[in-house]
């Protein structure tokens, strides 16, 4: 979203303005869909319900929104990330992850390497379910920015520009985002699997 | 060279990111059209609620003590949620020995919550808290002051009011008391309310020091002091620097206690004899 459609977007929040909230919802309800299902996985219901709560608490505030503070994407995002947050620290431990947890030790080879991306990890690793949850779990636990940007650069594989303008933010600043958003990816992961 | 290098490392990292988006599905089209309809119902239902109350800023959790159905004993019950945990939370970006991640871990482990109320009338109330630890909520809630006694569930509640000789029997939910969404709350509150967040260190009586949170909107000022040694809260202060609407009569909450025993019956509620019931 450029910067202009984005200041009125948020003007009209601000003032209350119909038009306004739908061209945000038009912009950001499949790209939210689509964020949250990467967090939390294949179960539908759960993540028509994260959505729903996502837009239904940014529709109550979003005449508080403030353009200062980041952009609009930023501010639904963070929305999203402590719905999906809560949504897990209601859960149990989850069998899956314990199970992820497990499988991760039994392999053999330079783990480490292959999360700090130094050397190739197997495809049928790459491939396992497992992976997959230990992957969300680490992303999960990441600031609502840090998923923005990873997943931006290196699923979307957006280009460094188009992530600024998006960011309202300068392409050094995104850069140095960056590199902090892989340290704290790995050792996301590495916690987990610890 | 390092360039290849660096251009090695991000094919690797998008190959392990890139497996978050496996089995993902497409977006419900029709779920999505029907939220669009109800999310714009709920935005403008909320920009009409801010046009007719525009000089008074009523912050989340007073917003939803509002609604309840036992406002004044409810509000003062809801509170307890929001300050204990919401509270501690605001350290995350504060100060690195006090971090956000150990406070929820210890009021995770929470059974019981014992403290007093203080409101602004002047009155001391005594509150008992069962928590259950898996989901942060508390489960049963059990209060006596010198205008009302009472005690219940998130969904069944009884208020004994000892002037009027009256039971307030309230059934469904009366209060949500989630201590996760309470952090919620008290983040989107500071934000939204353009908010300070100060963290000091204070020397009391009894404890080495203590941690001053301090938490000051253009409506209130929240003071709570913090044990470092068990991140959980000694005392909380409330000041109010504009009329907060009716029902928030909370002064103080002070002399916390965490899992204590229980006092036997201690949530068990029986109507006074000749008490009025009335039903909500």
């Amino acid at each position: 979203m450029d910067k202009d459609t984005e200041g009125e977007i948020a003007q009209g929040l601000m003032r209350g303005d119909r038009q306004a909230w739908l061209r945000l919802y038009d912009a950001y309800a499949d790209p939210v869909w689509r964020s949250i299902y990467r967090l939390v996985g294949g179960d539908h219901a759960t993540v028509a319900d994260l959505v729903q709560e996502t837009f239904l608490a940014a529709a109550r505030s979003a005449r508080n929104f403030r353009p200062d503070r980041g952009t609009l994407w930023i501010w639904l995002w963070t929305i999203a990330r402590r719905r999906v947050a809560l949504y897990y620290r209601k859960q149990r431990p989850s069998i899956g992850l314990n199970r992820a947890q497990n499988w991760w030790t039994s392999l053999n080879g330079e783990k480490f390497d292959w999360i700090d991306a130094g050397a190739d990890m197997p495809l049928d690793i790459l491939q396992s379910q497992e992976l997959v949850t230990l992957v969300r779990t680490a992303l999960r636990e990441l600031p609502a920015d840090y998923q923005t940007l990873l997943l931006a650069k290196y699923v979307d594989n957006h280009p460094v520009a188009q992530i600024s303008e998006q960011m309202n933010c300068s392409p050094v600043s995104i850069r140095s985002k960056l590199a902090r958003a892989r340290k704290a990816f790995r050792k996301s992961f590495k916690k987990i699997v610890r | 060279m390092n360039f290849e290098k660096n251009n090695q490392k991000d094919i690797r990292l998008s190959q392990l990111l890139s497996t978050a988006d496996k089995n993902t599905a497409m977006p419900d089209m029709e779920f999505l059209d029907k939220l669009r309809e109800q999310s714009t119902t709920e935005f403008l239902a909320s920009s009409a609620d801010r046009t007719k109350k525009p000089q008074i800023k009523i912050i989340p959790i007073w917003r939803i003590i509002m609604k309840s159905k036992i406002t004044k004993i409810a509000s003062v019950v809801m509170i307890i949620g929001l300050v204990v945990i919401g509270v501690t939370l605001i350290n995350k970006t504060a100060t690195p020995v006090y971090a956000f991640e150990q406070t929820i871990e210890a009021m995770r482990n929470i059974t019981s919550v014992h403290f007093f109320i203080n409101t602004i009338n002047g009155d001391r109330i005594e509150m008992w808290l069962k928590v259950n630890p898996e989901i942060g909520d508390n489960e049963k809630f059990y209060i006596d002051g010198p205008e009302f006694k009472g005690a219940g569930t998130l969904n069944d509640s009884y208020i004994f009011m000892k002037k009027t000789n009256t039971v307030i029997h309230v059934t469904g939910p009366s209060h949500i008391i989630q201590f996760g969404q309470f952090i919620e709350e008290m983040v989107e509150t500071a934000k939204n309310d353009n908010g300070t967040i100060q963290i000091k260190s204070e020397k009391i009586e009894g404890i080495k020091s203590v941690i001053l949170l301090i938490i000051e909107t253009d409506d209130y000022k929240m003071e709570s002091r913090i044990n470092p040694v068990t991140k959980l809260p000694i005392s909380i202060q409330l000041m109010p620097k504009k009329d907060l609407g009716p029902g928030n009569i909370l002064q103080s909450m002070e002399d916390f206690s965490f899992n204590e025993s229980l006092p036997e019956g201690i949530f068990d509620f029986e109507i006074p004899e000749g008490a009025q019931v009335i039903e909500q």
